[in-house]
């Protein structure tokens, strides 16, 4: 009978126990919700472009190398790697104890797979075969090691390898999922994709089999967060509603003018980030009357205050920019930079010199009877905050604006159909080597057609398309510096501002760092008990 | 010999003339005066701007509103009550233009359907029977994704949505009408079609059909500023009430002011002119007299 009660008194004990491990595991098994803006088309690598697809596709995959915050490169599916001396061949040894979340296992011929598949591109808009230009072929030399052969030098191709595009995908996945792989992805990464509810949130839940992180995380093993879920929160607004009303701990991009406000609160985290790369800039067309006139492109330069800009759209979080290439990227040219300060009066007497004056009073300048007219296509995710302050400013000077609200399909078309005078670009990017994309004049009517100024310069082309192959860094360094001088002296681009990544994010998040673009790493996340 | 007496009735000084109806009625003048003054309002809107609508400034962004600046300013610094004058322009010209539509073409099938009857009666009346079935605010963003954002193309918008009520009032009361006896005398004496539809059908329709075109301005001034709300509509710089709210929403913790006002526009605009529908429609209307 004794001995009953002490058997009870066990069973009592250990199911206490039982259920206070279970409590204190459920308390450990933290998940949190990230309100960003826009909802990622695909999360293919081969196929992902824009910001909310890198994001989230640093979540579920991996790369060969990964770059740290100061952009040193490590080990990651590569333990090492070597390159040859014409800068062509680059050879890696990977790791042989990585699982993709379908349990195929990593080897060489996953790697291939991706390159190929990137090489091609499966969205229009796809990144990568800009970067895998010249690419011949990945050689399956045994489960370990791969090499990637390219036709000409390839001097970023490592530095290229740790960004989203490039990061490797389950080739099983792929074969299995074929055109719908973008809503399926499938690679190493920290983080499985679990739900996408179009429309509304993706779900990723904690990889725990993920023991293969690049040397500079903070911790190893998997990652500490068991699951998040990215909310699609279209309106700055509504994000930081989110915010404030507990839904979400991490918010993107919140309204700025909020944000500017919520920086005392104690309870209130604000992490920025200045991105490197293309600043955010209006591309001038020079095959559109009246930009094909350098006058008016620089008129249009010296009329704009980009440093009021910034502090009345964007409260000072978004730095204003002068020159094509933000100060935070590699190879920034400061000449360039300072070759237009807002200066009124120099645009005035621009304009007038080339004929455009006001004539009839109604503020427009003219000549020969046609309105200096400006078309200004505008896409509002990126420039509802500053597109009617610009268009101020070039009224102010004279201008003439007509400001067209599209989404990204209808700028496209907008530009390529030669209708716009100014066109908005920006690129976050590590590396100045982003500039061939949109300046190069192979990408006017070829290539991905988003060339908007339309400019052909002999010597800015062979600039972008020498530059990349390369491999001294200080002649590589000289030649971007050319490139963003030509860029400005010939007045194709207006800087606007550079891009700065702001987050909110709850006093309970720990461990929040950005990458070398601005991106959280999630991985190291935790949430504080509080 | 008998004589036909002719009785006299008196039933003129009875009832009242529609005038002296309207305006005994308190819904009509009070929507009127509500109305008159949005519209002196627009129509005088260089003279009572007090700012351009589309110069910012930097130093005075989200000023509240005070006596220089009568509503205060928006987040670039402009003055909104001056948008807010040249915004009330184009919101009423939205309803008005986008009515007028509606009436001409809904009321021109109305007729030929009901008039005509028989298979063409069948078609149009299947096609406002398959346009009706979708939501007025629908059909407009339908039509908004064929022809692109702008604000003509709200009004051809708003305007093509309407035209499913005004034909099915038309060819309802042109049923009616056209059973007449007037109408069998003008036949017999060899009008044309033409004639009878236009000289002797339309006028006596043409009532309801007024009440229902001076209610529906109303829902065309919301659908407009919606679709102008949603970025469909007036493109940014042309100031118009529905973007105004659209713009201001970002800021309601802060200024208050600058989706308050244009949102009281829309609310004004929309209540006088339901009122005078109201109003007209306690008087023209038959069934409600």
């Amino acid at each position: 009978m004794k001995q009953k009660k002490i058997l009870v008194g066990i069973l009592v004990l250990a199911a206490v126990l039982a259920s206070s491990v279970v409590a204190f595991a459920q308390s450990e098994g933290a998940s949190i919700t990230i309100g960003i803006s826009v909802e990622p088309i695909s999360l293919d690598p081969a196929g992902g472009l824009y910001i909310p697809e890198q994001f989230l596709i640093q979540q579920i995959f991996d790369p060969l190398i990964a770059a740290d915050p100061e952009l040193n490169l490590h080990p990651a599916l590569a333990t090492s790697w070597e390159v040859n001396d014409e800068g062509t061949e680059f050879t890696f040894t990977l790791r042989d104890d990585v699982t993709f979340h379908d349990g195929t296992k990593f080897t060489a011929e996953a790697v291939k797979v991706s390159f190929d598949r990137a090489a091609q591109g499966t969205t229009p808009a796809a990144a990568a075969p800009a970067i895998l230009s010249d690419y011949i072929e990945t050689e399956v030399v045994d489960d370990t090691t791969a090499i990637v052969k390219f036709a000409t030098p390839h001097a970023t191709f490592l530095q290229d390898l740790s960004r989203p595009w490039l990061f490797i995908s389950s080739p099983a996945a792929i074969e299995e999922y074929g055109e719908d792989y973008g809503q399926n992805p499938i690679g190493s990464g920290p983080f499985i994709l679990t739900e996408w509810a179009a429309q509304d949130h993706i779900t990723v839940a904690k990889n725990p089999d993920y023991n293969w992180g690049p040397e500079f995380y903070t911790h190893t093993g998997p990652a500490v967060l068991d699951e998040i879920t990215f909310r699609f929160l279209p309106e700055a607004a509504t994000r930081l509603a989110a915010f404030q009303s507990g839904e979400a701990a991490i918010v993107q991009d919140p309204s700025y003018l909020e944000t500017s406000q919520l920086a005392t609160d104690p309870s209130v985290q604000v992490f920025t980030f200045a991105a490197p790369g293309m600043t955010s800039h209006q591309m001038i067309n020079v095959e559109k009357a009246p930009t094909d006139d350098i006058n008016v492109r620089k008129a249009l330069i010296y009329a704009v205050d980009q440093e009021t800009i910034s502090q009345i759209a964007f409260y000072g979080l978004q730095p204003a920019a002068h020159n094509v290439i933000s100060p935070t990227t590699w190879a920034f040219n400061q000449e360039a930079n300072d070759l237009y300060r807002y200066d009124p009066e120099k645009a005035a007497a621009l304009l007038e010199e080339s004929g455009w004056v006001d004539s009839n009073g109604d503020g427009i300048r003219e000549k020969d009877g046609v309105n200096l007219h400006i078309e200004y296509p505008a896409l509002p995710a990126y420039e509802e905050a500053f597109m009617e302050l610009l268009a101020s400013y070039l009224q102010n000077a004279g201008f003439e604006v007509n400001i067209t609200k599209l989404d990204d399909a209808g700028i496209s078309e907008f530009g390529a159909a030669n209708k716009h005078n100014i066109l908005n670009m920006g690129w976050i990017s590590r590396d100045p080597s982003v500039l061939s994309y949109v300046y190069d004049s192979a990408n006017i009517d070829g290539g991905n057609q988003s060339s908007y100024t339309r400019f052909r310069s002999d010597r800015l082309d062979e600039i972008l398309e020498t530059a990349p192959q390369t491999i001294d860094e200080e002649a590589r360094k000289a030649l971007y510096e050319e490139a963003q001088a030509i860029i400005m002296e010939n007045a194709i681009a207006l800087p606007i501002h550079s891009y700065g990544s702001v987050y909110l994010a709850d006093a309970s998040v720990a461990g929040f760092r950005f990458d070398s673009e601005g991106f959280p790493y999630l991985y190291e996340i935790s949430l504080a008990a509080e | 010999m008998n004589e036909i007496r002719r009785t006299e009735q008196d039933l003129p000084a009875k009832r009242r003339s529609a005038f002296s109806q309207l305006i005994h009625n308190f819904n009509f003048v009070f929507g009127t005066i509500i109305l008159l003054i949005l519209i002196l309002i627009s129509v005088f809107a260089p003279a009572l701007a007090t700012h351009d609508v589309n110069t910012a400034n930097p130093t005075q962004t989200f000023v509240p509103p005070g006596l220089g600046r009568l509503m205060g300013t928006d987040n670039f610094g402009r003055d909104i009550w001056s948008r807010f004058v040249y915004g009330g322009r184009i919101s009423l010209l939205v309803g008005l233009v986008a009515m007028i539509i509606g009436m001409f073409f809904g009321s021109l099938l109305g007729i030929i359907a009901g008039f005509y009857g028989s298979w063409i009666d069948s078609v149009l009346t299947w096609i406002t029977e398959v346009l009706m079935a979708f939501p007025g605010m629908l059909l407009a963003l339908s039509v908004m994704a064929i022809l692109g954002p702008g604000i003509t193309n709200v009004m051809v918008a708003v305007g093509v949505g309407s035209i499913p009520s005004f034909m099915r009032m038309a060819r309802s009361s042109v049923l009616k009408t056209r059973e007449l006896d007037y109408i069998d005398a003008a036949r017999t004496i060899g009008c044309t079609d033409f004639q009878i539809l236009f000289r002797h059908i339309l006028p006596n329709i043409l009532r309801p059909l007024i009440v229902l075109a001076t209610l529906g301005i109303g829902g065309a001034i919301l659908e407009g500023a919606s679709l102008s709300y949603l970025g469909l509509g007036a493109q940014p710089m042309t100031p118009e009430w529905g973007s105004m709210l659209s713009a201001g929403r970002a800021f309601l913790n802060n200024a208050w002011w600058v989706s308050v006002f244009p949102g009281i526009g829309i609310f004004l605009a929309i209540l006088s002119i339901n009122m005078i529908g109201e109003g007209l429609g306690e008087i023209l209307d038959p069934m409600t007299r």
